[in-house]
């Protein structure tokens, strides 16, 4: 029986990091199947899920990533996952939504608080927050699955615009086979 | 019916050559493209690279998308060439070409076209949204590039707002 399992890793950020990861998995015969990993000003951060051909090689994989972390100093949790949860595949975004403004308090709790009372669900988001002139500029985009929601959505955001005073785009996504 | 080429073919990324002679052979593979295009399901565009054909010639026709939008019908287009190109906006693509695959992709928002059609009389049309970037997408066929050289994440949207 294949055994899926998510892990979360993070660490100082420095050349090699991926290397050692996927080395330590790949003795253990664990398979890389999806992956994320980005570096959030001088930290690394990586989540993805891995199979196990066997259920009975959880004990080595463990044993694998603990050793992985005293050798690098890096913090690496795992959690088992249902097969169910493991099989799931997300749906696609129907529309990406940008953020840009002056920053300040209570921007992304405004906007994800817009989504989630129309039950729209998040599949990707990503912030930066920049020193500029004499404040900070706050940039956020979004891609989230809207569905029919979309045009109160729309409705929802350029209020949420207006109260914050920054702007926000909501982009249409199309599909169609070209 | 030519066969549909799809990722890793290096046909592909090859540029083609603009049609000099407007004769029997570019009708047919008009109607060549014209089958191909409405053989895959939701197929609104294809490029004569595509079929393996490395000559300047894209067939488009947005009546066929799964959402209605303005457009020009169907266009056949020899040597076609954005000649003047404002906004942006994002949309998500597909490609015959790459199978399994979607991805959001920034496109100009309204384009001016100069094309030829079939005859070689010359046409320049004005196209805005979906049609604009389907034209688009075609033409960039013809310089052998693919949408997944212009995906972009997240990351990568709020990497550009603060430049």
């Amino acid at each position: 029986m294949k055994q899926s399992v998510l892990l979360s890793i993070s660490g100082k950020d420095r050349a090699g990091i991926v290397r050692d990861v996927s080395e330590a998995l790949l003795h253990v015969k664990a398979n890389i199947e999806d992956s994320s990993m980005t570096v959030l000003r001088g930290r690394f951060t990586m989540m993805m899920i891995v199979e196990m051909a066997q259920k009975d090689g959880l004990g080595a994989l463990k044993a694998t990533l603990s050793e992985l972390e005293q050798r690098t100093g890096l913090t690496v949790q795992s959690q088992i996952l249902a097969d169910t949860e493991a099989e799931h595949i997300p749906q696609e975004p129907d529309c990406v939504i940008t953020v840009n403004g002056a920053d300040k308090p209570g921007i992304v709790f405004a906007v994800t608080d817009a989504m989630a009372t129309l039950g729209v669900s998040i599949v990707d988001v990503s912030t930066r927050s920049r020193a500029s002139g004499s404040g900070y500029l706050y940039m956020m985009a979004l891609e989230a699955v809207a569905g029919d929601a979309l045009a109160k959505l729309k409705t929802k955001l350029k209020k949420v615009s207006l109260d914050l005073a920054v702007s926000i785009e909501v982009h249409e996504l199309d599909d169609d086979v070209m | 019916m030519l066969a549909l080429l799809t990722l890793p073919d290096e046909r592909l990324r090859q540029i083609s050559q603009p049609v000099i002679d407007f004769n029997p052979q570019l009708q047919a593979l008009l109607t060549d493209l014209e089958t191909s295009m409405l053989a895959g399901p939701g197929g609104v565009g294809i490029a004569a690279p595509q079929l393996g054909m490395l000559q300047r010639v894209i067939v488009v026709d947005c009546t066929l998308a799964l959402r209605s939008c303005k457009n020009h019908g169907r266009l056949l287009m020899v040597n076609p060439e954005i000649i003047e190109r404002d906004g942006e906006v994002l949309g998500r693509e597909g490609c015959l070409s790459v199978p399994e695959w979607v991805g959001t992709v920034p496109r100009s928002r309204r384009i001016t076209v100069r094309y030829q059609d079939a005859q070689g009389q010359v046409h320049k049309i004005s196209s805005k949204a979906f049609e604009a970037r389907v034209i688009q997408h075609e033409i960039d066929h013809l310089d052998g590039i693919l949408f997944i050289d212009r995906v972009i994440s997240t990351h990568d949207l709020v990497r550009r707002m603060s430049l």
